[in-house]
């Protein structure tokens, strides 16, 4: 290993996810060799059923891979525990999501907070935390609300504190910007691209939009579940 | 201490506030749960209490006794106890006759009167006649030397509005006498047995009373502290052979373990009613975790753990089960007024006298409730957290529908179901548990599970052969519906599940209610075919201890030209420490009119042996729980000893009463047993005509005797030569 090259952040080496329906197979990514520096936002781009939010879903720990190696932020992939999975995704990644996926039930300022709680910290740290998170995304005079009583920008910024409650290694958003409007849309790009020039967090977007084309330092192109332009 | 912290506010943020989006739902299920706990908890303290008191008026009859001298189906002779008062090792021995009785009255209530010395039972029984003008002495002076002179317990005066001075009127099998009071008890010792509805009177009043003149019910002794094994020995040496030396608590124990015994159905029962609760509860826990699906996956995305959702589920069962327990508190007290009166009727009339007077509430009680309820409700929660706990993070992103783990086929679960199904008759032929027929209740759970596992198949074939058919003749949603259903594997299994339990116990309880009436029908119309029954005035409250006084015999024999008469009587003994009732018919006469359900054999064969006054038959459960079967030979003691009884052959046959036999009239005609002439419980057979008893109302002592026969003779089976 070159000692001057700095070790990836993310390391896929014959990364494959094949899908198994009834009697057939349906492959959700293939023969994957990927490498990702700290400190880099990656845009993934392709059409739906390319195998972006498969590859996405593996990175985050949602998923195991059928074949191959995967290593992100340190953690062999493919060796861990369903436990050491568990920390791993409280831990080490941010997940963002297209639909938001808060919890309906929690209001702003506990949706944020949830998986500093779930890491075992503190609630009175956690809700500080969370507080100067929301009050950097400009939700401070949101905190009580429920989700349902947000706008979807406001959900999706809610989100993002939440992907970042932890300071994890990774942020991963999964088309963030699908069910917004242009305006929220640009929005959440900028502050993704905030964190990524400001504080050095690697960020991969996963998108079919261009709004992020501008802000990515590593485009990736998948196409049939395997990568047809990475540059 | 954090994570349980963090653990409570989660179950905040993620249950309870969905609990109170869907408020009807929660507050539906936590009604269901504690009307199951009500039912649970009321009959559980209902048939505590009624122990209770049956423990309590044992004891304060018994009072200081150490042994006990009775003889089984038949009077202990008085005048043993000289003799007995003679031995160097007895202390004490006082003779005691008891008897239930009331006044002259239209629905007047029975009460207990008791017959003693009250000059020989002083040291043994704690009893004190409330003070009168200090004149205490006198009073029971009185009871001495006055014929048909009582004190009564202080609630029974009450209840009669009776004082000292006034006179009562009471009745019995043979008469009615007019009683003086002489004074009321004070609250404590002998008064309080029956809950202070108590009399009593000087022995040979009560002898005179009730005929038994020269006898007595029981003699308790006490015995001096240093009295041995040897001592005792002679004792019995001393007694004829047919009287028994016991201590008082062999008679408290068999009373307590038939209690017991009823007290372990009606829990089933009743415990039954929690598992519909239980199953509510599944439901609507199974609805959160299917509903929210998605939920539990961005829980499962953002960190928690698979546990995390599987104690949230289970936290959910378990505050259903804590806040059922709390609404069944107020239920129960509503419910357990009418349990506590009809529990104690029932046992009264099967088992043993009891007169609830408090309702005892302990701390085991109240915690063994709550630990059920609890139990009961995380049971039920467990299965959906379990499922919920395998909902797979990945189901947070759109490609959640993509390599979802199958679930279990219907096939396996039908198989599993035919297992079970399979199972449940040689579980049901094992015997019982320490006493308890676990193995028949283990049956019918696996019967119910057996179905239920059975049902995503079933409906797996039919939405297979109908949902075209549902499709052309309904439409869409018609097939849409039925394929919905069987997708939902386990959570229709369950659904099934609930409704054959919830049809079982509406069944159970049908039969309850209508096996009484439909028993009497049998017995009326198809078994007995009697037009009238004769019993003795309290016989049943009695057991059947006064028969029939022997003039009513002899007028009975003017109507033999015009009428059939089937004698009968009972007697209670024991078979070893089982109680059981001895029933003496007359086959001959019997079988012209009546029949019974046999169990094994070829009834052709047994009915000429019985009219021939051959062999015994015995009930199923008197089989079961003393190991007797057919062939065998049974040996019981009456009033004669042992050495004159004949051994008797034994058939079985099912019945819907405990314990029971019966054996031909004609055995004891041969043997030295003396039947005192017609039993206590009669039943003549007129035709055309009905042939009423003067002075009774006719229809009451019909449905008197029908209920006591209803329960006795609904039997169903044939017998087994040897």
């Amino acid at each position: 290993m070159d000692p001057e090259k700095p070790q990836p952040v993310i390391s896929a080496k014959g990364l494959t996810r094949i899908y198994t329906l009834g009697d057939s197979e349906v492959i959700g990514i293939s023969q994957i060799d990927l490498e990702i520096a700290a400190g880099e936002l990656v845009v993934l781009k392709g059409d739906s059923g390319s195998g972006k939010s498969t590859l996405l879903s593996l990175l985050a720990g949602l998923d195991r891979p059928t074949r191959g190696v995967l290593t992100v932020a340190d953690h062999d992939l493919n060796k861990t525990s369903d436990t050491e999975l568990t920390h791993f995704r409280r831990q080490v990644v941010g997940m963002i999501f297209q639909s938001f996926n808060l919890l309906p039930t929690l209001n702003v300022i506990e949706n944020a907070c949830l998986p500093a709680l779930l890491a075992g910290k503190s609630i009175a740290k956690s809700r500080s935390k969370a507080m100067e998170l929301l009050k950097w995304l400009g939700l401070d005079s949101r905190t009580n609300h429920l989700p349902a009583q947000l706008s979807g920008g406001e959900m999706q910024r809610t989100a993002i504190a939440r992907a970042l409650i932890n300071d994890p290694a990774i942020i991963l958003a999964d088309e963030p910007t699908g069910n917004l409007d242009s305006r929220n849309g640009q929005i959440v790009i900028d502050l993704l691209a905030e964190l990524n020039r400001k504080w050095g967090r690697t960020i991969m977007i996963a998108t079919h939009s261009a709004l992020a084309d501008s802000k990515a330092t590593v485009k990736i192109e998948l196409k049939d579940g395997m990568i047809t332009d990475h540059s | 201490m954090r994570n349980y912290l963090f653990f409570f506010h989660l179950f905040i943020w993620f249950s309870l506030r969905d609990m109170r989006k869907h408020m009807g739902r929660a507050v539906t299920v936590l009604f269901g749960i504690a009307l199951g706990a009500a039912v649970f908890t009321s009959v559980r303290l209902s048939v505590n209490a009624s122990l209770d008191s049956f423990i309590k008026s044992m004891d304060l009859i018994a009072g200081q006794a150490d042994y006990v001298l009775t003889r089984p189906g038949g009077y202990v002779p008085e005048n043993i106890i000289s003799k007995l008062l003679n031995h160097p090792a007895i202390q004490n021995a006082s003779p005691v006759l008891k008897t239930y009785t009331q006044i002259a009255q239209e629905g007047a209530k029975p009460f207990l009167l008791i017959g003693f010395d009250p000059i020989l039972d002083r040291p043994l029984r704690n009893w004190r006649i409330a003070p009168k003008n200090n004149q205490e002495a006198v009073v029971w002076l009185d009871l001495l030397k006055e014929p048909y002179t009582l004190i009564l317990g202080e609630p029974l005066a009450r209840q009669l509005k009776r004082s000292p001075g006034d006179v009562l009127l009471l009745e019995n099998a043979r008469q009615r006498v007019t009683f003086k009071i002489l004074g009321k008890l004070e609250r404590e010792g002998l008064a309080l047995a029956e809950g202070g509805r108590v009399a009593l009177t000087d022995i040979a009043t009560f002898q005179e009373f009730t005929g038994l003149i020269g006898q007595v019910d029981r003699i308790d002794i006490k015995l001096k502290p240093d009295t041995t094994s040897k001592d005792l020995d002679e004792i019995r040496d001393m007694l004829p052979e047919s009287i028994t030396l016991n201590p008082p608590s062999a008679t408290r124990e068999s009373g307590r373990a038939m209690i017991r015994a009823y007290q372990l159905n009606l829990s089933i029962l009743s415990f039954a009613s929690l598992f519909v609760g239980m199953f509510l509860v599944y439901s609507l826990v199974a609805l959160n975790a299917a509903s929210r699906r998605q939920e539990l996956a961005i829980l499962r995305s953002t960190g928690a753990s698979g546990y995390h959702l599987f104690f949230i589920f289970l936290a959910e069962g378990a505050l259903f089960g804590v806040g059922g327990w709390l609404v069944a508190i107020p239920i129960g007290n509503f419910l357990i007024k009418y349990l506590l009166q009809g529990v104690s009727q029932t046992i009264s009339t099967l088992f043993v006298r009891v007169q609830v007077e408090t309702l005892s509430l302990n701390l085991w009680e109240i915690l063994f409730s709550f630990g059920v309820t609890v139990f009961i409700s995380v049971l039920a929660a467990y299965q959906p957290a379990r499922e919920a706990m395998q909902v797979s993070p990945k189901e947070a992103l759109e490609i959640s529908q993509l390599g979802m783990q199958p679930r279990k086929s219907p096939g396996q679960l039908a198989l599993g179901g035919f297992i079970c199904i399979f199972l449940v008759l040689p579980l049901s032929r094992l015997p019982s548990v320490l006493e308890m027929p676990l193995p028949g209740y283990l049956s019918i759970l696996l019967l119910f599970v057996g179905f239920s596992l059975l049902a995503p198949w079933a409906l797996q074939k039919v939405s297979h052969t109908f949902s075209s058919v549902l499709l052309k003749r309904i439409g869409i949603q018609a097939y849409l519906a039925s394929r919905y259903v069987r997708d939902s594997g386990t959570r229709t299994a369950v659904s099934v599940g609930a409704l054959i339990t919830a049809v079982a116990l509406f069944t159970a309880l049908v039969i309850m209610i209508f096996s009484f009436r439909q028993t009497v029908e049998y017995w009326t119309y198809e078994t007995l075919k009697g037009d009238l029954f004769l019993t003795s005035k309290m016989g049943e409250i009695n057991r059947f201890r006064y028969p029939i006084p022997r003039q009513v015999i002899d007028n009975l024999q003017d109507y033999k030209s015009k009428v059939d008469i089937l004698p009968n009587r009972r007697f209670f003994l024991k078979y070893g420490n089982f109680p059981y009732e001895f029933e003496l018919l007359d086959m001959q006469g019997f079988m012209q009119y009546a029949s019974f359900f046999w169990l094994k054999g070829n009834p052709d064969r047994i009915r000429p042996m019985l009219k021939r006054g051959e062999g015994v038959i015995v009930s199923e459960v008197f089989s079961n729980r003393t190991g007797l079967t057919v062939g065998d030979f049974f040996e019981a003691q009456l009033k004669n000893p042992l050495s004159n009884c004949p051994f008797w052959e034994l058939f079985v046959i099912i019945g819907l009463r405990a314990v029971w036999f019966f054996i031909p009239c004609r055995i004891l005609k041969r043997g030295t047993m003396k039947l005192t002439g017609v039993g206590c419980a009669s039943f003549l057979k007129t035709a055309p005509r009905i042939w009423t008893w003067p002075s009774q109302s006719c229809a009451t002592r019909l449905l008197t005797a029908w209920v006591t026969r209803s329960i006795c003779t609904a039997a169903r089976g044939c017998a087994v030569p040897f």
